[in-house]
């Protein structure tokens, strides 16, 4: 009698920490995307910034600015993840096209106020890239959990689903070719 | 002054000049030891064999030690300020032979959770390196066991190095040598990894390599994959390589500190009965210098492309 009570104790005890976890996996990856979201936000708001410094010596390179000037307009109205993300891919890929022509502007490289901007910059895309590596080891930690015995049985019952990870843009994996910017 | 080559001309023109003059002043010493020894103890000897006492070989014996010690220890001085100070000299470097790390770095480097007992260590080496402070010296920490018939162990032996980080972060980041997953594999290691309450959350890598390395804590999960970028990883990797031992990181309050696990004591004279121009060891200080000026640029530390200037 006494050893189905505490059978059934143990069973009890084992879902319970099993779906647990499962919940705070899952609560992980929300918590980690939000964190891409502020890192996100921060380097929106150093883009008007960087485009007004690099205006004022940049006189050729008008047709970026603009495009940048969409771009942000837009990554404000999206709504989809994956269209924001590829709206934050296009940003980031214009801007440091933006960082190699700089090079032919001499007084605006030696500016000091530019040149924080741009380790700004830096800082932030680097944030952001932390920021989505944190995410996808969240999500394989909650996929584990989703796929792994036994608590892929609970998974099951409650509908918790696989969450795909961030893949990187290849236009993003590329390095910036100088050459095909300037030839562009 | 890298290269060998390098390091032979500068032997050369440098250092032999004060080795010869070192040497001349450690012949002197050495000799004027052994004849004292020799009359103090034939003295000695003397008084035992017409059987008055043995305490004048006693004392004897005792004296000629103290002189020895004394003798040595202004060698080991004068050895360490005119050779080693010059090649720390040459490396960029400012010497202090009887000061090391402080323990209030020790302490705050938080990579050994061991409170030390016993804490010394000499060879304080400083400089700048570029855009880079960095700060090393050898030490050696024990922690004591048992009442009455105490004992100590080892907690740390070997350099440990202090350097500017190129970044800006708040919180705490470790990097150390993961020992519960290469003795229990990586199921049940990384299960006491993740139990080990004497650090924040364990923060799990997509480098599987550095992963086998090391074991990562954390107290945000997202600025510890900012400070190691891929690209550190990798060259935390070198490093390791290169060393060939134990390494372990800590990055807290703006700093690096690096542990590198050494069983030797660096940058010692060498014996007082033997000759003072040693080339062979003087290669050696030069390459560890250069190994740990290196550190700089292995870890990459100088580029300053972040808002940390």
């Amino acid at each position: 009698m006494f050893l189905i009570v505490g059978l059934v104790v143990l069973v009890v005890i084992g879902a319970v920490l099993t779906y647990n976890n499962l919940v705070g996996a899952r609560n992980n990856v929300e918590n980690a995307f939000g964190t891409i979201d502020v890192m996100l936000k921060k380097r929106y708001d150093l883009l008007p910034n960087l485009v007004e410094v690099a205006k004022t010596y940049m006189k050729h390179e008008n047709e970026t600015f603009t495009k940048l000037a969409d771009l942000r307009a837009r990554a404000n109205t999206a709504t989809t993840t994956d269209e924001k993300v590829a709206i934050e891919n296009q940003i980031s890929g214009t801007v440091k096209g933006l960082m190699v022509s700089v090079e032919n502007y001499p007084d605006l490289k030696a500016s000091e106020q530019f040149t924080m901007l741009q380790r700004s910059w830096n800082e932030t895309e680097e944030q952001i890239s932390a920021a989505r590596r944190a995410y996808n080891a969240a999500v394989t930690a909650y996929n584990n959990a989703v796929d792994k015995f036994p608590s892929n049985i609970f998974a099951g019952m409650f509908n918790f689903k696989r969450k795909e990870v961030f893949v990187i843009a290849e236009t993003e994996r590329q390095n910036v070719s100088a050459k095909a910017l300037f030839n562009s | 002054m890298h290269s060998i080559t390098d390091f032979k001309s500068f032997y050369q023109t440098a250092l032999q000049p004060n080795l010869v003059e070192l040497e001349t002043s450690r012949k002197a010493i050495a000799g004027k030891i052994k004849l004292y020894g020799l009359i103090g103890i034939g003295i000695g000897l003397a008084f035992m064999a017409f059987k008055i006492s043995a305490w004048p070989l006693i004392l004897a014996g005792a004296g000629i030690f103290f002189f020895y010690q004394y003798q040595a220890k202004q060698y080991r001085h004068s050895y360490k300020t005119k050779i080693v100070a010059a090649i720390a000299q040459a490396h960029g470097l400012s010497y202090n032979h009887l000061a090391c790390i402080s323990r209030g770095d020790y302490d705050r480097s938080k990579i050994f959770t061991t409170r030390p007992d016993r804490y010394w260590g000499d060879d304080l080496l400083t400089g700048t390196v570029d855009k880079t402070g960095i700060r090393f010296s050898e030490l050696h920490t024990q922690y004591k066991t048992g009442g009455k018939n105490k004992s100590y162990h080892t907690i740390f032996r070997g350099i440990f190095f202090i350097a500017d980080f190129n970044k800006h972060f708040i919180g705490e980041t470790f990097v150390l040598p993961d020992v519960s997953e290469n003795v229990f594999g990586s199921t049940l290691g990384g299960f006491f990894q993740k139990m080990n309450m004497m650090r924040p959350q364990l923060i799990k890598l997509e480098d599987v390599e550095f992963e086998k390395n090391f074991a990562i804590y954390g107290t945000d999960q997202v600025e510890a994959r900012y400070i190691l970028s891929p690209a550190l990883m990798q060259r935390i990797l070198n490093l390791k390589r290169k060393f060939n031992t134990q390494v372990a990181l800590s990055f807290i309050g703006s700093h690096v500190y690096i542990a590198i696990t050494i069983h030797k004591n660096l940058f010692e004279a060498p014996w007082l009965f033997s000759p003072a121009d040693n080339y062979n060891q003087l290669e050696e200080f030069h390459t560890y210098l250069t190994r740990f000026v290196e550190i700089v640029e292995i870890l990459d530390l100088n580029t300053r492309i972040w808002t940390k200037e």
